[in-house]
């Protein structure tokens, strides 16, 4: 028996080490939760927008900041800059089937469906009339999305802007083929073989919650682009528990807020990548909970006070590891006209560093007096979060801030995510922590840092009541050249920084740690490290 | 005996349909919606409750649903787009069901046993050994044993794999441990105080005065008399243990059905609270009729009416 | 002859004044009987005065040194147990020893309040279920399988929104709605059993009325069992405090309890052991002590396991 035990053992050995040699170039990476729909409509989070954009190829890509051809070879626009005109370059979906203009528009009208409501619908909100095609007020015709021949795509924007056609490299924008979507209705995207791509890489296998196999197209257009043959993610993996699977080598590549996890693995020898990712707030509602709280909340004064009494340093030393105190809104890795954006435009007036409670006290006075109030009448500001660790912690550090430094009292209030979000919906909150990602192209883009505060957006939460902000932000939306946007870029930024309209805290970056041997060619500040085009040592 | 069965059956079913309509209007009661997301323009959001049809008044909603349920149709999640409930059931949780098992039947054996074992020995040492091992298995959340076990046997000695499921035995080893050990200790402490209730009734006194060996004499008479008291929490335990720990399945990444029944409630994926619910609810109802009529068998004076 | 209706001795009662069940000993002596035998017990005694201990720990401790519980010192973060801060101090740089005590006060209240009160509710209707049985227990057992089946999560946003959050009764509340269900089948399990023996044969016969029954010879019968399970939720419920918390259900941060600071520290604690191993010895300790003192309850309620 005990022969036959030890024969069977290192039967399987022996097969787990050949399955091992056979698998060629492979990349095993830790995925933190599990994509909810791969389909480009649908997919709303991290973690299947980078699955999708493997798995599919819009007109253009976006790599390291540049606009390059994707299935589009060329295009040219016209001399406003609101129409484009994108050439298709021959190609072919992932099972052999040839792709051309009628599957792009086909996309585009199944995301704005108004039967549908796809929540990715907003990627497609930039073309002109698509928004109101979706809300039943335009007709199909007025859309300008439109194919001229087979290989031919006429785009015409609402407006015209520098940034028009790093939005047309969206996921949402990425094409479906029409035959399956309408054969599978709904569950389009939501299993390996519910699914076809034109992209770099193929679904292999989906274990849902656990593992998931990609595997290099061979019908890819730019196949001899990609060096993987193999890329596997496996699910649920963050935190202690990646670090410990990159220790133990079960996985090649995981990323990495907080230095607690990541400095384990640099110490024993793993290379990695940094870049800024998100900006971290306390949000302030200008309208306030109650009546009390927003009569304070929308002073600018007030807000100032507020800013000088914290101090991101400590913060950053303590609960948000890794992270860089903001002396200013514009991180250090955006670009500018040449170089980067903190050269080019500096700025006058840093936010504070460190508390400094003598200016807090300076500027409450100030506020008080603006507001014919007293100190007493501050009332208790209640602090809204989701329930995790390092939000309770951060806000715990934040609270002490304020009762030391000004004596302003505040309750936190935790609460499970969809609850969280429907008092932000209801205004049920002074203070809210929540990191705001510092948007694909810059901060003036429609997903970016700055558009979170725009008086003139239906969607913003904020309260915050500045027509000069909101007049700036369309300017650098409709900017046609780059040095016009990169100014009202700053002038908002002064702004920001002399009004706090949030408090903004610092800059986070995210570490994306790997086995050495890959190198990581492109990086998306939303998505992450792009997998699909790693190269691979020989 | 049938008509029992019967009448149970029936009854069973009435009580998960009173679940099933409890649960739907308690959810609906939760503050927020599914599609409330700052990402997502409130014009796009709108759209969305309207595919979904929760647009439409509660009572509304109650009866459409009703009518799926009763045609066998769990509807799809909402946060995992386009899957249908019943695939998610049934992926997840036979990865549950069977780490359950394998903790449940380790840890029912050996709780038992460390019980009988404390009675056996009331106030001597191996009383107090286990008495104090049954604490720390207890006192002890598994969010912090796991992780320390799986550093310990994972990293440091590298005997098993940190985590995952599916591709080794290996892999259920601490996983099937960390499930089982709240079992284990609170066993072995019930079986313990069960076992003392019976150990001086009179029979068991009769049986050993006739000379009957002290072996039988526990299994024969003390075992199944003290089994009565600890039947009536197996039911809910099985189905909690199959159902998937979120805390074991988190730390050791394994792809099963309990961290659904936090998140499907955490982010109102109605279709998938009701589905986890009802299934849940039936499973519960069932293993509560097997315990019952398990009772009878345990001890005959107490008869199934 | 003796004429029984002339008896110059004798009067005759009226059967009204017959109460066959109250011929037992007062009831105070029935305590003073469990007490007495509970003071035999030393390893019971012991735990009392550790427990008791404890008590002062949690009320005195905050006043033995000169940190309060919330301030924040950044310098002082993450440090090891030493003369200055003898529990070491945490993230924000905060005192655990004064933590660890204030934290006592929330934990030992709700080890206490969240285990005895569902179980008393638990025990009053899982005797009424096993003592009637027919319809009355069918109903109330598929009443728990209801309530046993709806998830708990729905029932603590519901109360956040209902009760508000930030106190401990709001915490007893919702342990309370879900705490009752074991215990209410474990005792009709026992009583189920116990009905059919001959002393509760013997009260029927003797025309106590239901009630008197399930509460006088069925419940103190299943309390041996019914201690030991309260015991064994201690801990359970100081851990799910702390879940409740970072719903918002709990106790508001940055007022800490043993369960927030164990679940703080599990995140890190392989950098810094202390900070969880301190308030497990805590949770470990409290709990020993119950379950000692549940033993030697139990043993001193059960007349038969007297030496």
């Amino acid at each position: 028996m005990k022969r036959i035990v030890s024969l069977l053992l290192a039967l399987i050995m022996m097969m787990t080490a050949a399955a091992a040699l056979a698998e060629g170039k492979t990349l095993t990476w830790a995925r933190s939760y599990e994509s909810t729909s791969l389909d480009p409509a649908e997919s709303a989070d991290d973690e299947s927008n980078n699955i999708v954009s493997y798995l599919t190829e819009g007109l253009v890509r976006v790599v390291n900041g540049a606009v390059i051809p994707g299935i589009a070879e060329s295009w040219e626009s016209s001399e406003k800059g609101d129409v484009f005109t994108f050439h298709l370059r021959e190609s072919v979906w992932s099972d052999g089937t040839s792709l051309n203009a009628q599957d792009f528009v086909y996309s585009f009208f199944r995301l704005i469906d108004p039967e549908q409501g796809h929540s990715q619908a907003d990627s497609a909100f930039c073309v002109k009339n698509a928004e109101a095609y979706m809300a039943g007020e335009a007709a199909k015709e007025d859309v300008g999305y439109k194919a001229i021949d087979d290989y031919t795509i006429e785009v015409t924007f609402a407006s015209a802007g520098l940034e028009n056609l790093f939005l047309m490299a969206d996921n949402g924008l990425r094409p479906v083929k029409q035959a399956l979507v309408e054969e599978l209705g709904e569950a389009y995207g939501s299993d390996a073989d519910k699914l076809l791509g034109n992209g770099p890489m193929v679904m292999d296998s989906w274990l849902h919650e656990s593992q998931m196999v990609l595997k290099r197209n061979e019908n890819y257009w730019n196949k001899d682009a990609v060096q993987l043959e193999q890329l596997i993610g496996m699910c649920n993996i963050s935190g202690d528990t990646a670090v410990e699977m990159m220790m133990t080598d079960m996985i090649d590549l995981a990323a990495f807020s907080d230095p607690t996890y990541y400095q384990q693995l640099y110490d024993l020898g793993f290379e990695g990548i940094t870049y800024t990712n998100t900006d971290q707030f306390i949000q302030i509602n200008g309208n306030g909970k109650t009546e009390a709280s927003g009569r304070f909340l929308s002073n600018a004064n007030f807000r100032r006070a507020l800013s000088y009494a914290i101090d991101r340093t400590a913060l950053v030393n303590t609960v948000m590891l890794g992270q860089t105190p903001a002396y200013r809104v514009i991180d250090p890795d955006a670009a500018g006209m040449n170089g980067k954006f903190v050269d080019e435009y500096p700025v006058e007036t840093q936010i504070n560093v460190t508390a400094d409670p003598a200016k807090a006290q300076e500027y409450l006075a100030k506020a008080l007096e603006e507001l014919g109030a007293t100190a007493e009448d501050i009332p208790e500001f209640s602090m809204l979060c989701f329930d995790t660790q390092g939000n309770l912690t951060k806000l715990q550090a934040v609270q002490d801030m304020l009762l030391t430094n000004l004596g302003i009292h505040c309750a936190i209030d935790p609460q499970p995510i969809q609850q969280m979000i429907a008092k932000v919906y209801s205004s049920d909150f002074d203070f809210w922590t929540g990191g705001v990602s510092i948007g694909t192209v810059d901060a003036a883009s429609p997903s970016g840092v700055f558009s979170y505060w725009d008086v003139n957006d239906p969607d913003a939460l904020f309260g915050y009541d500045n027509a000069e902000y909101a007049e700036l932000l369309d300017k650098a939306q409709q900017a046609t050249d780059y040095k016009t946007r990169l100014d009202a870029i700053a002038a908002i930024e002064k702004i920001f920084i002399d009004e706090m309209p949030s408090l903004l805290l610092t800059w986070q970056t995210q570490n994306v740690v790997y086995r050495s041997g890959y190198t990581i060619t492109n990086v998306d500040s939303g998505f992450g490290a792009d997998l699909a085009f790693v190269q691979v040592a020989e | 005996m049938l008509r029992y069965v019967l009448k149970r059956v029936v009854i069973a079913l009435l009580t998960v349909f009173v679940l099933a309509t409890v649960t739907f209007f308690l959810s609906k009661l939760l503050p927020g919606d599914p599609f409330m997301n700052e990402k997502i323009p409130v014009s796009v959001q709108e759209k969305q409750r309207a595919y979904y049809g929760l647009d439409k008044p509660v009572i509304q909603q109650y009866f459409i649903y009703m009518g799926n349920l009763l045609r066998g149709d769990l509807g799809t999640s909402i946060k995992f787009v386009g899957r249908s409930v019943r695939d998610i059931i049934g992926e997840f949780f036979p990865v549950s069901a069977k780490l359950g098992l394998i903790a449940l039947s380790f840890a029912e054996i050996i709780g038992l046993l460390f019980g009988i074992l404390c009675a056996q020995y009331r106030n001597r040492w191996p009383d107090y050994v286990l008495m104090v091992f049954a604490i720390l298995g207890i006192a002890l959340p598994s969010m912090v044993v796991g992780p320390l076990i799986r550093y310990l046997f994972g990293v440091q000695l590298r005997w098993l794999p940190v985590g995952g499921w599916g591709k080794t035995w290996q892999q259920a080893i601490m996983p099937a441990f960390v499930l089982g050990l709240g079992t284990i200790a609170g066993n072995t402490r019930s079986m313990r105080a069960c076992m003392l209730a019976v150990i001086t009734q009179d029979y068991v006194k009769t049986a050993r005065a006739k000379g009957m060996s002290p072996v039988r004499v526990v299994l024969k008479h003390e075992l199944k008399n003290s089994l009565v008291p600890m039947l009536a929490n197996l039911g809910p335990m099985i189905a909690g243990v199959l159902m998937g720990s979120f805390v074991v399945e988190q730390i050791f990444v394994i792809p099963g059905l309990g961290k659904h029944f936090v998140n499907a409630v955490s982010t109102l994926d109605y279709p998938l609270i009701m589905g986890l619910t009802i299934f849940y609810g039936a499973f519960l109802v069932v293993m509560n009729l097997l315990v019952d009529i398990l009772y009878g068998w345990v001890d005959p004076r107490i008869r199934v009416k | 002859m003796l004429n029984r209706n002339t008896c110059p001795d004798f009067t005759p009662i009226s059967p009204d004044e017959l109460t066959g069940e109250e011929m037992t000993r007062p009831e105070t002596t029935y305590f003073k009987d469990v007490w007495r035998n509970l003071k035999k017990r030393k390893t019971a005694l012991a735990s009392l005065f550790v427990l008791a201990l404890l008590v002062v720990m949690v009320l005195a401790g905050p006043m033995m040194n000169e940190y309060n519980y919330y301030s924040n010192d950044y310098a002082a973060a993450n440090q090891a147990p030493s003369a200055l801060h003898w529990f070491g101090t945490d993230t924000l740089g905060r005192d655990l020893w004064t933590r660890v005590w204030v934290g006592g006060r929330v934990s030992l209240l709700i080890a206490i309040l969240a285990t005895v009160i569902p179980y008393a509710i638990g025990m009053l209707i899982g005797g009424i279920s096993g003592y009637f049985g027919g319809k009355v227990d069918m109903f109330i057992m598929r009443l728990i399988d209801v309530l046993m089946g709806i998830p708990s999560l729905i029932y603590d946003i519901l109360l956040i929104m209902v009760l508000g959050s930030g106190s401990i009764a709001t915490l007893v509340i919702a342990f309370t709605i879900t705490g009752w269900l074991g215990s209410a089948r474990t005792t009709r399990g026992l009583v189920l059993q116990l009905k059919e023996r001959e002393f509760v044969m013997a009260s029927v016969t003797l025309g106590a009325s239901p009630i008197r029954i399930i509460l006088r010879h069925l419940l103190p019968n299943t309390l041996g069992i019914i201690v030991v399970g309260m015991t064994m939720t201690i801990p359970s419920v100081i851990f799910a405090e702390a879940f409740l918390s970072f719903i918002g259900l709990g106790i508001t941060p940055p007022n800490p309890s043993w369960g927030q600071l164990i679940k703080e520290a599990s995140e890190v604690f392989k950098q810094y052991p202390y900070r969880f191993i301190i308030p497990c010895i805590f949770v470990g300790l409290t709990m020993l002590c119950f379950n000692l003192l549940g033993d030697g309850l139990r043993d001193a309620l059960d007349p038969r396991l007297r030496s």
